[in-house]
């Protein structure tokens, strides 16, 4: 099961990429640290246990490699019609294949933020920027990343200035090709702030590996707003790290939708630094096929008087696969901190499976911390009562798992952001209301 | 309107209802009492087609039509109700989006196009007075967070929308204070004509204070071992049902 | 909030009340561990060839693998070699009465609260009795007999009864299983050996008590427990070390067996000599436990009291192989000073309509680590298996850690699985609240902690009950014996 794989092709790829551009002696110390501690690390296996039911080398196998990507004009036209209809007042970042793209974004200028391509806080030395760079992946040692901060090539650079705030639309396009796309995002949010985010996953043709990681500063009294759905089709592969640092009285509260795609890997990192600072994660993954959604999340208490909140939501029918495995640390001292972590699976057919693992590790008494996980099916009382109301089988089963999962989506604050993940589920579980 | 003749029916093997016969004619109200555990839940489950239930012979007659061999769901696009002793609480799916959904599926099964939106609200606020609702109900999610009272309420207003020919009423009263009842109870009376009729089963004679019915049964071991009219209510209600099971164990 | 700082001060220097030592003749083999030591004990044991062989075969697969990192314990590598694998009190020949017992170990049982003859006349517990390595004392034999049970020393069981623990020996915990199994399968030098035959219904509770009294010797017992169809078994087993400066060993393995209709209720409680409160000294205490419900409606339940050794490493588990079986495990693990526990249980869902239960809590004290780790896997084919797991750790003290790390791995849609935790420390309204009625602090805490434990506690066979909430109370409190 444990296929080993050669990391020399990385090492090459690393070459190939950093002769491209001129980095900052910093940005170039940080790249080469992390493609060692990649080469050290190895691509994860089975022994992992972050990585105990996921067979990354399965997917790998299909083609897909490091290397250096250029840019293609000649697909912006066919792109740009495929892109969702624009939004009033909304900034659009499209991101192709890990690059940013000049050409489809569209910003509107403003004094209450700056949004960059990461390539171009790389080569114009943006402070702030270079300085996040790495300095919240770097501990964690997770290959993945450690891969991406060493061959990442673009990415974006979203700053919101004290007392600002931003609305964002990301759009991860993939255009098919074999090579895995990189992208890295740092996200500022400063004091008092405000930043939403609506991300999608678009793929053009073909299939595709994206290896996107975000690191995420968060001031004083900043809040973060973020949905991510996940609807590329069964040929598209993700794995997706966010890093995560929270001040006083900060607010990040990410949802997950997850609904098509071979793998779909979703890895939090949290830490909570901030007394008063509270984390929301929630996730929703709608399965079926072979496909595979893993929930990583680790959220780290450091200080006292903190809360947070896990509540993922998975459906499975074919042979699908949901993995959760959540941890709560609650650090030595932290007091009073509040934690709460859910997973909740329906299995639909005997083909799919479920490995859900909620982890405590805490080092402070007085606390309140706790965790559940179930497995069921949908239960029969349930359906009858929509069957006596004359609502066939098919709609009964699906409004009770749009039910199901409704917690997870009430919890999302921006009605926006709300209706457009409901209406994602809707869609998807053909109920129309 | 309804026939049910010689229904045999039980659960995991378990025979509870051992032959039961009855007829309700449009226009009639029928309460149906008896000691906890003769079946009494078990009719109104069996008629609308709950899992789990093993009919092994009888039948169900709704205006002609063989209930028993139909999904739950045409049951009620036929015109069956059953108000639920527990009903179900569904978060995320608001009363709105849940009743436009019922009435659409039943109103497509007779070929009927779907209801508009304003006259889906007009019928809505028109029926949520009638069981006095607060306005927010509506965006509600369906009995998520309701007490008791709001509960049963919730499901007369359900039968209202629905306007349904026959509606078995399973305890509706059970764990209802007085106002609740009152509303209940009014909700049923004001819904009642000609065409439609009600099957209420009770515990107690509490809600025929208040829902005169024109025929009363008495249920016991998976029979109506007594019919009469209100009076044997009030009979029961003084005296218990220990006569009843004398009388049917001296048979 | 200062007089709770006290009681918890108080309870966490409390010390350990089990920690003598008995002057009792003893044999020894020379440190170390190869092959020459495996023949030495099996000699010793006058064993037939075939359990010789069985043990080279462990040896050398022993010799192959690495000493598992991934549970939640830290401690200095254990020298395999600096260890005596044999230590048994010099026993000349067989007894038949306890008259004949050494009085210094009579004085240890009664020092344990266990006087032998008032345990044989008051609670009817039939007893074995494993002091280091070996069985000294089997009681009730006579009584047993007559109901066709059998029930000695696994030493004795080698030599007369050779076929039933060839055909059990290893079948659940295979040599090969973990580090500690196969180390245990090559030196175990006694343990008990119990068998119910078909239909048989065991009268009384059966019960072995260990104790680890050399030092620098390792304790490898080895327990088989067998219930053919029908039958029903609860077993109790107590251990005590005394208290000195270095480490000492403990890697025993048990075997249950539960044939078609058969119950095996299998009671622990381990007070293994946890070290001072400076965390020096201390048994390691590396167990494996599992149960295999072999035939349908069998059904194994573990309850245990973990209040003792350094390091506890330990997941009693069931295999739900059998239709119908049913499998419990219900657990306090308390922890204090520098105690550091993993616990656990499997439940391995592989049959129909299979349940399990797990309860478990855990209780975190001073400086101690208390980790809970549980599996609860369902197969692809155990249709409607039923899970329910309820832990909960209760932190006193804030130097202490409470973990918990379930593992839910379904594979079958039919089955419903429910995991909740939860942890807390004892709430200060509760606390006030007893206070408020009368109830100083200190009785309030072990009237919390009781409670907290009270679903566990139940479960234990009435003799053991009051031991049991004897010694959490002794682990909890400062003056109160």
């Amino acid at each position: 099961m444990t296929t080993i794989i050669d990391t020399s092709i990385y090492s090459e790829a690393f070459d190939n990429v950093l002769n491209q551009k001129a980095l900052s002696e910093g940005i170039l110390q940080k790249k080469q640290k992390a493609l060692q501690q990649f080469e050290q690390l190895g691509i994860p296996n089975m022994k992992n246990e972050e990585w105990k039911n996921t067979y990354l080398a399965k997917y790998l196998k299909k083609g897909f490699q490091p290397g250096l990507v250029k840019k293609d004009l000649s697909k912006t036209e066919t792109i740009a019609e495929i892109l969702p209809s624009l939004t009033e007042n909304i900034n659009r970042i499209v991101i192709i294949d890990g690059l940013f793209s000049q050409e489809l974004s569209q910003i509107h200028p403003s004094i209450q933020y700056n949004i960059f391509s990461t390539s171009h806080c790389w080569s114009e030395d943006i402070q702030n920027a270079n300085q996040i760079f790495s300095s919240l992946t770097d501990e964690k040692k997770q290959s993945l990343t450690s891969l991406n901060t060493a061959l990442s090539q673009d990415g974006v650079f979203i700053e919101v200035v004290e007392g600002g705030s931003a609305h964002v639309e990301l759009l991860i396009v993939q255009t098919g090709s074999d090579i895995i796309s990189m992208p890295r995002n740092i996200i500022q949010v400063g004091k008092n702030a405000y930043l939403n985010i609506a991300e999608q996953h678009i793929l053009i043709e073909g299939h595709s590996m994206t290896n996107m990681v975000a690191e995420i500063v968060m001031e004083e009294n900043a809040k973060i707003e973020w949905v991510k759905i996940q609807d590329a089709g069964d040929q598209y592969h993700l794995i997706d790290s966010s890093y995560v640092s929270q001040k006083e009285n900060s607010r990040y509260h990410c949802t997950t939708l997850s609904l098509t795609g071979d793998l779909l890997r979703n890895q939090q990192y949290i830490q909570i630094a901030g007394e008063q600072a509270h984390a929301d994660l929630g996730g929703i993954y709608i399965l079926e096929n072979q496909q595979q959604a893993d929930n990583i999340i680790v959220i780290e208490h450091q200080v006292p008087n903190t809360t947070s909140n896990q509540l993922y939501k998975g459906i499975l029918d074919g042979s699908s696969t949901g993995v959760f495995n959540g941890k709560i640390i609650v650090v030595e001292d932290a007091q009073k901190t509040d934690a709460y972590q859910s997973n909740k699976n329906i299995l639909l057919s005997d083909d799919a499976a479920v490995f859900t693992r909620p982890q405590l590790e805490i080092y402070a008494d007085d606390v309140k911390c706790s965790h559940g996980a179930t497995s069921s099916q949908i239960e029969d009382y349930e359906s009858f009562y929509l069957r006596s109301r004359g609502i066939g089988k098919e709609l009964s089963k699906a409004l009770l798992m749009f039910a199901f999962v409704a917690d997870v989506v009430e919890e999302i604050e921006n009605t926006t952001l709300k209706e457009w993940v409901k209406s994602r589920i809707s869609t998807k579980l053909k109920i129309d209301l | 309107m309804l026939k049910i003749n010689n229904l045999k029916a039980g659960i995991a093997g378990k025979e509870i209802l051992k032959g039961l016969n009855l007829e309700v004619n449009a226009g009639e109200v029928h309460a149906i009492m008896g000691p906890n555990g003769t079946g009494k839940s078990t009719l109104g489950n069996v008629l609308s087609g709950k899992d789990g239930y093993d009919v092994s012979e009888g039948s169900a007659l709704l205006e002609g039509v063989e209930l028993l061999e139909l999904s739950p769901e045409e049951r009620a696009q036929l015109g069956l109700f059953l108000a639920f002793q527990y009903p179900v609480e569904i978060p995320g799916v608001s009363n709105a989006n849940f009743l436009k959904a019922s009435i659409n599926e039943i109103r497509k099964s007779k070929g009927q196009n779907p209801i508009s939106a304003p006259e889906f609200l007009k019928l809505l606020r028109e029926k949520m007075e009638l069981v006095e609702m607060q306005k927010d109900f509506i965006s509600r999610s369906v009995n998520v967070g309701f007490s008791g009272g709001e509960k049963k309420r919730n499901e007369i207003l359900q039968m209202a929308m629905l306007n349904p020919k026959l509606a078995i009423l399973d305890e509706t009263d059970s764990g209802l204070d007085i106002d609740a009842l009152r509303i209940v109870a009014n909700g049923v009376n004001k819904l009642r004509t000609n065409d439609n009729a009600f099957i209420i089963i009770t515990h107690y004679q509490r809600l025929l204070d208040y829902i005169v019915p024109d025929f009363v049964h008495v249920m016991y071991d998976g029979r109506i071992v007594k019919s009469g009219d209100k009076s044997l209510a009030l009979e029961l209600e003084e005296k218990g049902y220990d006569w009843i099971k004398e009388e049917v164990e001296a048979l | 909030m200062s007089d709770q700082n006290q009681i918890l001060e108080d309870l966490s220097t409390s010390d350990y009340k089990y920690g003598f030592v008995t002057n009792i003749e003893q044999e020894f083999a020379p440190k170390g561990l190869s092959e020459d030591i495996v023949r030495f004990i099996s000699t010793k044991k006058e064993e037939p060839e075939w359990m010789l062989e069985w043990r080279l075969k462990a040896f050398r697969e022993w010799q192959k693998m690495e000493e598992p990192e991934w549970a939640n314990v830290h401690f200095p590598k254990i020298d395999f070699q600096d260890i005596i694998y044999y230590a048994a009190p010099k026993v000349k020949k067989e007894l038949n009465s306890l008259d004949e017992v050494d009085p210094e170990l009579l004085k240890t049982f009664e020092k344990l609260g266990i006087s032998l003859e008032e345990q044989k006349r008051l609670s009817g517990v039939a007893m074995d009795i494993v002091v280091d390595s070996v069985s000294v004392k089997t009681t009730f034999q006579k009584t047993l007999k007559e109901k066709g049970i059998i029930f000695c020393s696994m030493s004795d069981a080698i030599k007369n009864h050779p076929d039933l623990v060839k055909k059990y020996i290893g079948t659940v915990v295979p040599i090969k299983d973990n580090f500690f199994a196969a180390l245990n399968s090559a030196v175990f030098s006694d343990g008990s050996f119990c068998y119910i035959p078909k239909g048989i219904k065991c009268p009384m509770e059966l019960s072995t008590y260990f104790r680890i009294n050399a030092a620098g010797s390792g304790q490898f017992e080895r327990t088989l427990l067998v219930v053919d169809e029908g039958g029903y078994a609860s077993y109790l087993e107590g251990c005590t070390a005394p208290q000195r400066d270095e480490n000492q060993l403990h890697a025993a393995v048990v075997e249950l067996v539960a044939m078609d209709d058969a119950e095996i209720k299998y009671s622990t409680v381990q007070n293994w000599y946890p070290g001072d409160k400076d965390g020096k000294g201390g048994v390691y205490n590396f167990v494996t436990k599992r149960g295999m419900c072999k035939g349908k409606n069998s059904k194994i339940s573990w309850t245990q009291v973990e209040t003792g050794s350094a390091i506890t490493w330990k997941y009693p588990s069931c295999i739900l192989a059998g239709d119908n079986s049913i499998g419990e495990f219900y657990s306090v693990a308390v922890t204090n000073h520098f105690q550091q526990a993993d616990t656990g249980t499997k439940m391995i869902h592989i049959g129909k309509n299979t349940k399990s239960r797990i309860v478990s809590k855990g209780i975190s004290i001073g400086k101690s680590q208390n980790t809970y780790r549980g599996l609860v896997k369902v197969h692809k084919k155990a249709e409607n298996a039923r899970n329910f797991s309820q832990c909960d750790s209760l932190l006193m003290g804030n130097r202490c850690g409470a973990h918990t790390f379930p593992y839910i791995e379904v594979d079958n849609r039919s089955a419903k699985v429910e995991h909740e935790a939860t942890t807390s420390k004892i709430s200060e309204d509760i606390l006030f609240y007893c206070q408020q009625r009368g109830i100083d602090s200190e009785q309030a805490v072990a009237m919390i902690v009781n409670g907290f434990c009270k679903e566990v506690m139940d479960n234990l066979p009435m003799e053991f009950a009051v031991e049991a909430r004897k010694l959490l109370n002794i682990s909890l409190e400062g003056s109160v014996g």
